[in-house]
């Protein structure tokens, strides 16, 4: 089931992923005047990096993430506006769809008084829903149910990609999962877009 | 040094060897001329002890280093000549008062008197002083031999004053030598230890590695910045209503 802390990095980017990107994390710290300590603790902050990465996604809720993305689904979007005017709610069963999610963890180093420039790394999740039910409500997305979710990670650093090559995770979305009302909505993104 | 001391030395000697004998010549001057001649003025100028000294130092200044050698020597020669020196009185006569005998040639009298005078530090043999005594002619040779002898003990005390000198010095040297060492090792030994606490301290951080010393240091943060999700792709909606 995809929620907090039942995403593991360390299942889906490699260590050597995050060796180096803390190696590039240094040499933009030095680059930037940041100094030789600086480079020496970020050459040496892989693992620590991953760790703190680990512990800002266990606090994430990636499955809202997704759902909000599901609204820019023409045919989603035309479910949950049908939804929203018949004021009951409408149960539909996704299909096979793919979606990408980018997190951008941000690195801040600072040490005896020096801040290095925030070093920028993009975390993008790529996730594969297949036969997800999902419970519709005025807009909102209430409950989900049935259904597996194939998750893969890619770790980037500006242009450069970290190595990956792991297989997906697969997750259980579970029997049901009921979100607190008014739910997720799907409808709003678009909305504010417009 | 040694030579400065070693004169001192010899001429403290002399001195005292010289004032001793003087009061001996005295008494025994005294004690002749009383009867003798009843004037004082002869009996107290014998006191040239002065110019004896001097003279006896200038005698025995060379002499310290080869009496180490014929100390014995000297030994046996007093002994022998007491009994030929009466017969040879100018052999013994040049020696001892070359210069004032000539002066006082006429005067027999003040030449046995000064004679006396020298015969006293006979002391240091006062063996062959008592017989001499009784013929007062014959007693001019025995002071003369009696010279010799004297320098012979004198050089005998500057030589171990020389070779007791050397050792002492070397054991203050060397109490001293301990003292400083003791004194050092208090005041540095505890450094040392101090310097060792020290020590202990960097292969404790060394060997706790960068995790614990980094942290109080350097600060690390990650916040993660939330993208929004792509529009899926792919076969969105399977099933609505109740086929769902």
């Amino acid at each position: 089931m995809i929620e907090p802390g039942h995403i593991e990095l360390a299942a889906l980017i490699p260590p050597e992923a995050f060796d180096e990107a803390a190696e590039r994390a240094g040499s933009e710290v030095a680059g930037a005047g940041g100094g030789r300590l600086q480079r020496a603790m970020t050459s040496v902050a892989g693992p620590r990096i991953a760790a703190a990465m680990q512990a800002k996604i266990n606090q994430l809720d990636l499955m809202l993430l997704f759902i909000q993305g599901w609204g820019k689904s023409p045919e989603i979007e035309a479910e949950a506006k049908a939804s929203e005017a018949a004021g009951e709610p409408r149960f539909v069963r996704l299909g096979k769809l793919e979606q990408d999610l980018d997190l951008y963890p941000i690195l801040g180093i600072s040490g005896f008084g020096i801040s290095a420039a925030p070093i920028q790394f993009t975390l993008t999740l790529k996730a594969e829903f297949e036969a997800v039910e999902v419970g519709m409500e005025k807009g909102y997305v209430v409950q989900i149910g049935g259904g597996l979710c194939r998750l893969a990670a890619v770790l980037k650093f500006g242009q450069a990609t970290f190595p990956s090559g792991l297989d997906p995770v697969e997750y259980q979305v579970g029997k049901g999962r009921k979100f607190e009302k008014p739910g997720v909505r799907l409808l709003a993104t678009k909305s504010a877009g417009s | 040094m040694r030579k400065r001391v070693g004169t001192m030395g010899l001429a403290l000697g002399a001195a005292l060897l010289a004032a001793q004998p003087l009061s001996a010549q005295d008494r025994t001057s005294t004690a002749n001329k009383a009867p003798a001649d009843g004037t004082a003025p002869p009996t107290q100028q014998p006191k040239i002890t002065p110019q004896q000294v001097i003279d006896f130092i200038n005698q025995i200044k060379p002499k310290p280093k080869p009496t180490v050698t014929p100390t014995p020597t000297p030994v046996p020669t007093p002994t022998p000549p007491p009994a030929p020196t009466p017969t040879a009185p100018p052999v013994g006569g040049p020696k001892p008062g070359p210069t004032p005998r000539p002066t006082a040639t006429a005067a027999p009298r003040p030449i046995p008197t000064r004679a006396p005078p020298l015969s006293p530090p006979t002391i240091a043999a006062p063996i062959p002083v008592t017989p001499s005594p009784a013929p007062v002619e014959a007693g001019d040779p025995p002071p003369i031999e009696v010279v010799t002898p004297e320098p012979g003990p004198v050089a005998a005390q500057v030589p171990p004053a020389e070779d007791n000198s050397p050792i002492w010095p070397w054991i203050v040297a060397g109490l001293a030598a301990l003292g400083l060492g003791e004194t050092a090792r208090r005041w540095f030994w505890p450094k040392a230890a101090l310097g060792c606490e020290i020590a202990v301290g960097p292969s404790a951080i060394t060997g706790a590695s960068s995790p614990t010393l980094t942290k109080p240091d350097t600060s690390f943060d990650i916040r993660i910045e939330l993208g929004e999700a792509s529009a899926p792709s792919g076969l969105a909606v399977l099933a609505k209503g109740d086929d769902a």
